[in-house]
C-alpha cells in the first residue's frame, strides 16, 4: 500500500476550522482560494427536473470519474511545492471502499454530516487510489484531496456528478485550458456552485 | 435537553398506548400509527419493512439465497444515507461479480426507522438501464426531502440490481447510516 492511513487528522484541521460554509465545505473545499472551478464528470442535466434520474446518455468510452480526477491532479502539480506529501480523504460510505475496522474506530476527519478517513501520500500516489482502498475496482475519487502547502483543494463529494477546486488563477486556467477535462468556472457560494 | 425530554416523552406516550393496529409488527409496543422516527437500537432484531402506504412487505432481499445457486452474483453498490442541501440521499449502482452481462437495471430505496421497529419506505429511484460502475452517470439516486434536520434518524439504503439477460442473485444488500434528516 503506497498510501498510508493516517491516526492522526490534524493534518485536516485547516477543513475543519475553516469556517466555511457546510455545503460549500465539502463540495468546493475551503473558502479564500483566488479561483474556483468544477470539473464536471458528466455533462450537467439540461434543466431543472433532469439532476438525478440518468438522462445522461454516455458514451462507452466516457471516462471514469477517478482517471478524470487522476489527470486533473496532475495538472495541480505543478502548482504546489509540495507534490510529496498530500492528503487524500475517503468518506465512509461507500460499500466499495469500506474503511478498514481500525480505521473505521478513529479518529476520523468529521464535517457537517460527513466523516472521513485521511490517508497521506505522494501526489502520484493517486495512480494507486483504486488498489489502495478499492480492491482493485473503480471507486469514486478522494472525498478531498490537497497538498501541505494548501496551494490548492479538490473536493468531490458523494453527491454531485462534478469535483470542485480552489487553486490560484493560473492552476483553474490550466485545468479550463486543458481539451480533454470539462472544467468551467464556479462560484462556490452560488447553488451547488453556480457557474460564473 | 429539553429536546430529549421531549423526545422521551413522545415515546414513552407512544409506548403507553400501545394500540397494536394497522401493519404494527406483532413484537413492537408502539402502535404504527404512534410511532415516530428514531434512532434504530443496535442490537439487530427481526426488521419489518413498510411501503410508502404502510402496507408491510417482504424485507428487500429476503429471496436471495434461493437463487444464488441459479446464476452470477453481481456485485451490489450502494452508499449510506446521507444529507445534502435540504435532502437525505442514497445512490446505487453495480459492478459485474460473476456476472458477465454489459448493462443491469438497477434502482435503490430509501427506508426510515420508526420507534415501533419498522423501516418505512420514503423514497425510491427510478430503475435505470447501467452499465457497470465508473462514476457518477452510473448511478440510481433514491432523494427525500428532510421535514426537520434537529434530529438523528436511523437510515437504510436498498440497493436491487437485476442483471440483463442472467439470473442473478437478486439480493438488496443496504448501508445503514444515522442522517439528521427527519421524513414524515
Amino acid at each position: 500500500m503506497r498510501l498510508g492511513y493516517c491516526p492522526d487528522t490534524a493534518a485536516a484541521d485547516w477543513l475543519v476550522r475553516s469556517g466555511t460554509p457546510a455545503e460549500q465545505l465539502i463540495t468546493f473545499g475551503p473558502s479564500g482560494f483566488e479561483a474556483f472551478a468544477r470539473l464536471r464528470f458528466i455533462p450537467d442535466p439540461p434543466g431543472p427536473g433532469h439532476g438525478d434520474q440518468g438522462c445522461t446518455d454516455l458514451p462507452d468510452d466516457h471516462p471514469s470519474d477517478i482517471a478524470q480526477t487522476r489527470r486533473a491532479l496532475r495538472l495541480l502539480a505543478a502548482f504546489t511545492s509540495t507534490p510529496q506529501e498530500c492528503y487524500f480523504c475517503l468518506w465512509e460510505g461507500y460499500s466499495d471502499a469500506p474503511l478498514p475496522p481500525e480505521v473505521r474506530q478513529g479518529p476520523l476527519v468529521e464535517l457537517p454530516h460527513r466523516r472521513y478517513a485521511l490517508l497521506r501520500g505522494a501526489l502520484t500516489d493517486i495512480d494507486a487510489w483504486e488498489a489502495d482502498v478499492g480492491r482493485g475496482q473503480t471507486i469514486a475519487p478522494p472525498a478531498f484531496v490537497w497538498p501541505a502547502d494548501h496551494r490548492w483543494c479538490l473536493a468531490s463529494d458523494v453527491d454531485p456528478d462534478w469535483a470542485g477546486i480552489g487553486a490560484e488563477h493560473a492552476a483553474i486556467e490550466a485545468l479550463l485550458a486543458d481539451p480533454q477535462l470539462d472544467v468551467v468556472p464556479a462560484h462556490p457560494t452560488g447553488t451547488h456552485g453556480a457557474d460564473l | 435537553m429539553i429536546k430529549k425530554s421531549i423526545r422521551a416523552a413522545v415515546v414513552l406516550s407512544a409506548v403507553l398506548a400501545a394500540t397494536v393496529v394497522g401493519a404494527t409488527p406483532a413484537t413492537a409496543a408502539v402502535s404504527y400509527q404512534d410511532a415516530v422516527p428514531g434512532l434504530a437500537p443496535a442490537e439487530a432484531t427481526d426488521a419489518v419493512y413498510l411501503d410508502l402506504q404502510g402496507n408491510r412487505i417482504d424485507e428487500p432481499g429476503s429471496a436471495a439465497s434461493e437463487q444464488a445457486a441459479l446464476g452470477c452474483t453481481p456485485e451490489s453498490g450502494r452508499d449510506n444515507p446521507h444529507y445534502s442541501s435540504g435532502d437525505v440521499s442514497g445512490h446505487g449502482w453495480w459492478k459485474k461479480g460473476t456476472c458477465t452481462a454489459a448493462t443491469a437495471h438497477v434502482f435503490n430505496c430509501l427506508y426510515e426507522w420508526y420507534t415501533d421497529g419498522s423501516w418505512r419506505q420514503k423514497a425510491c429511484s427510478t430503475t435505470r438501464q447501467l452499465r457497470p460502475y465508473t462514476g457518477s452517470g452510473d448511478r440510481a439516486v433514491a432523494r427525500a426531502t428532510c421535514n426537520s434536520t434537529g434530529q438523528t434518524i436511523s437510515w437504510r439504503n436498498h440497493v436491487d440490481v437485476d442483471v440483463d439477460g442472467q439470473v442473478d442473485s437478486s439480493e438488496k444488500p443496504y448501508n445503514q447510516a444515522n442522517v439528521n434528516c427527519v421524513v414524515n
